[in-house]
């Protein structure tokens, strides 16, 4: 019954849900808010044991002296953003927020600001014309690069004409199709849940 | 005597004119108040419609009249006095303590305004002292509290700080040392003054919650906010077929001004137009509803008496802490005004439930295709638990690669990392990369190789370990697995991005896959493993993220591949007839978008296969 009852429970809620699509007021408003608050009560169970997880490999790591200092340093900021948020809440102007707001907002623009460079590196190793299909990307490419900065439609006036026409049309359509059998793909594994055929994400 | 006549004459013609005037102004007024009672007698009829939006907005009144304050004023006024009592007398008063701080600040202005700074330091200062003063003079922003900082008070002292720190002036220095406690102290005041105005807030709101609640579960009022919602979504229903019309009429005025404009040989108009024929197409009856519901509730509000604005602020606070005497009123001022929008809101919810409840009629398309696609799922899945072994799934040199990869790591003694990116348990990508991750640990088992899995959600993590460990399992080895190779790493991207850069780094894999939902992340991740010198293999169906994988990684699985990949893999039954359904989906769509493609080149006008492939 481990199995079947919640294979049962997404049929059921499955059937619901695809009905509620095509007819109005199958759901009220606090059954909706039922299963939206299920959802998040699923999630904050989900930090729970996600906590558990890092404490424990954490722990292990401190133990057997395994990169030591970084688990201690790991361990100690989480354990400070629990206790600060605790104490002094997370409004505005609390040292939970400051320590957001100064630590890990710039922490994650500075991660972020690394992309440039990477672009610039794989941008380096990729373009290069071996063979015809590369040479059309390269092109391309440059053609596009140009198009989005004043200097292509200063070399000549159709450059910003043909980079538009490339990300419109033969781009575009490359991404629809891309995205479109993404979504065929995704649909037919949403139907092997829906009919409870599709087992793993019970771990089986 | 002839003068004497003179004056008596020009006296009885004042007398005259004066009465005159009175008796204009009396027969005005009657005119007046004839007119007036004529028109109290000419007021307009209400029509059909507004009597019955006259009757329900009666109705709810007399449930929302209904309600007594005082049970709820009773429980919560000495509630919400004790928080501010608390906050008043924990201590020093407040406000004594900022009328201090706002003279202290007053006198360090003044005197480093005096000397000479730069501009920006002396705009802010102003500013700042524009606001001491008027805080001292008596025009307290806020009531309840002097020298209370709001967002962008807080934000100019937080600035004015900043420079004031930068100031490299010893006349300054010592002002700023003053200074930084002052700030500290009005800012610990307004922050714990928010904080506990949003306890009142939560009180009362918690409080009168329950009420609405415990008041709409007995029959009475639910059934009567159901009968008069009955009411008015019969009203509605009884237009359904002048919005039907509406609807074709629309279309037809359109298509033929089109037409016209054609013939005029205006194509700028004729676009136009046919864009808005496109877009008229595109309404339905359920839209037109929604608008006549809107509609009707704004007719409705106008005959409801609302009792007011619902806003917990300072002026409770103040009225509270200085036991004013218009409290009570003021407190009951505020428990009404929120049983009338708790109490509109709920009524607003059933009168749209009544009107919108029933059958989407423009949605059977989606239906007649989605039951065909079920009926097709369950043929080919039949067909394919027959011919498994003869089905055909053409190369994709990126699965075959995995073979390589892994004997790869084990003869290099580096281990695998395998992450599903940024996506959730129920991200179809995720659970792609899970089947998909339990073939891999089943030819990590059987090299003897070791795969790491960081993952970024504490539910996916759980299924990723029973993966991995069924994997070994079937492969036959389940004591090799272990366990602390599946952890949880974070659950923010770019903390992800950096804490499995940081992972590939340090471990240098043999090999990296990476096959799930990815954003911005994943050209950090794939050039950390391609410095690491690994052999990388991608999978994700984000079209934006795709050129990065393309461009740093060895073999990438495009869009549907990554749902191949399973029964790539594990020639498994049930995910080859995903393979197949999916295929013959792109069949029959691809068809029909050629075939609506050639109809809408030849003629814009027969767009029957596009309004059979759209839904609204």
């Amino acid at each position: 019954m481990k199995k079947e009852i919640p294979i049962l429970l997404g049929i059921i809620t499955g059937i619901l849900w695809y009905g509620e699509f095509f007819i109005a007021g199958m759901f009220q408003e606090n059954q909706k808010l039922f299963f939206a608050n299920g959802l998040k009560i699923a999630g904050v169970v989900g930090v729970a044991v996600g906590v558990y997880s890092v404490a424990r490999q954490n722990y292990y790591k401190i133990k057997y002296n395994n990169e030591r200092y970084y688990a201690i340093l790991r361990v100690a900021m989480i354990f400070l953003m629990i206790f600060l948020g605790v104490i002094s809440g997370t409004s505005s102007g609390t040292p939970f927020s400051s320590m957001f707001m100064n630590v890990y907002v710039p922490f994650q623009a500075t991660v972020f600001s690394l992309l440039a460079f990477y672009i610039a590196s794989a941008a380096y190793r990729s373009f290069k014309a071996k063979s015809v299909e590369s040479g059309v990307l390269l092109v391309a490419s440059i053609i596009v690069m140009l198009s989005k900065i004043p200097l292509g439609g200063e070399i000549w006036s159709q450059i910003p004409v043909i980079g538009e026409w490339i990300m419109d049309s033969p781009s575009s359509a490359g991404r629809r199709a891309i995205i479109f059998g993404g979504y065929l793909g995704s649909i037919t594994m949403m139907i092997r849940i829906f009919f409870g055929l599709e087992r793993s994400h019970l771990s089986e | 005597m002839k003068r004497f006549l003179v004056i008596l004459a020009i006296l009885f013609s004042a007398v005259l004119y004066a009465q005159d005037t009175t008796a204009e102004t009396t027969a005005g007024s009657l005119v007046a108040a004839a007119d007036t009672v004529a028109a109290a007698h000419d007021v307009p009829e209400l029509s059909e419609e507004e009597k019955l939006c006259k009757q329900a907005a009666e109705d709810f009144m007399a449930i929302y009249n209904s309600w007594d304050v005082t049970r709820d004023y009773e429980i919560l006024l000495p509630r919400i006095t004790a928080y501010a009592e608390n906050y008043f007398n924990a201590g020093k008063d407040p406000n004594e303590s900022n009328k201090e701080d706002l003279t202290v600040l007053k006198e360090h202005y003044e005197s480093i305004l005096g000397m000479e700074t730069s501009e920006t330091l002396m705009n802010i200062l102003s500013a700042d002292l524009e606001r001491v003063n008027a805080e001292l003079e008596g025009n307290q922003k806020n009531p309840a509290l002097i020298g209370y900082l709001d967002k962008l008070d807080f934000d100019r002292i937080k600035v004015l700080e900043e420079i004031l720190v930068r100031e490299n002036n010893d006349q300054i220095s010592s002002s700023v040392s003053a200074l930084r406690p002052v700030f500290k102290n009005i800012r610990r005041y307004s922050i714990a003054f928010d904080e506990m105005l949003t306890s009142v807030y939560n009180e009362i709101t918690r409080v009168t919650d329950k009420r609405v609640y415990f008041l709409y579960i007995e029959d009475n009022v639910k059934n009567k906010l159901q009968d008069i919602s009955d009411r008015l979504a019969a009203e509605v229903d009884k237009k359904e077929a002048e919005f039907a019309k509406k609807i074709t009429d629309d279309i037809d005025t359109l298509y033929a001004k089109k037409e016209a404009a054609a013939l005029a040989g205006d194509r700028d108009l004729e676009k136009k137009l046919y864009n808005k024929w496109i877009e008229a197409r595109k309404v339905n009856i359920d839209k037109l509803k929604s608008a006549e519901i809107s509609r009707l509730t704004t007719v409705i509000s106008g005959f409801m008496q609302s009792p007011g604005q619902y806003d917990v602020n300072s002026t409770l606070i103040h009225k509270l802490y200085t036991k004013s005497s218009d409290t009570e009123a003021y407190l009951k001022y505020l428990l009404r005004a929120k049983f009338y929008n708790d109490l509109n809101s709920k009524f607003k919810v059933y009168f749209r439930f009544e009107v919108e409840k029933g059958i989407r009629k423009y949605r059977l398309n989606i239906l007649i295709a989605s039951l065909f696609f079920f009926g097709l799922f369950f043929y080919v899945f039949t067909t394919v638990k027959k011919k498994r072994d003869s089905i055909y799934i053409r190369r994709i040199p990126g699965l075959d690669a995995i073979d390589d990869a892994v004997g790869r790591a084990t003869e290099m003694g580096k281990p695998i990392i395998y992450d599903s990116g940024l996506g959730g348990f129920s991200s179809p990508q995720t659970i792609a990369s899970m089947l998909i991750l339990r073939s891999v640990a089943k030819k990590v088992a059987e090299f003897k190789a070791e795969i790491i899995y960081p993952a970024y959600d504490p539910v996916v993590l759980q299924i990723a370990e029973e993966m991995i460990s069924s994997g070994f399992l079937d492969a036959g080895y389940p004591e090799d697995h272990k366990k602390d190779n599946c952890f949880f790493m974070v659950s923010d991207q770019f903390a992800y991005a950096a804490g499995l850069s940081g992972l590939i780094a340090r471990k240098k894999p043999a090999t990296a896959l990476h096959f799930g939902y990815y954003a911005a992340e994943s050209l950090l991740i794939s050039e950390a493993g391609f410095a690491a010198g690994a052999i990388q293999v991608a999978g994700t169906t984000e079209a934006t993220q795709l050129p990065f994988f393309i461009t740093s990684c060895d073999y990438t699985l495009i869009g549907e591949e990554l749902y191949a990949a399973a029964a790539y893999l594990s020639r498994d039954a049930q995910v080859l007839s995903n393979l197949k359904l999916s295929d013959y989906g792109k069949v029959i769509f691809g068809a029909l978008f050629l075939l609506g493609t050639i109809l809408l080149t030849i003629n814009s006008d027969w767009t029957v296969i596009s309004d059979l492939l759209s839904t609204y």
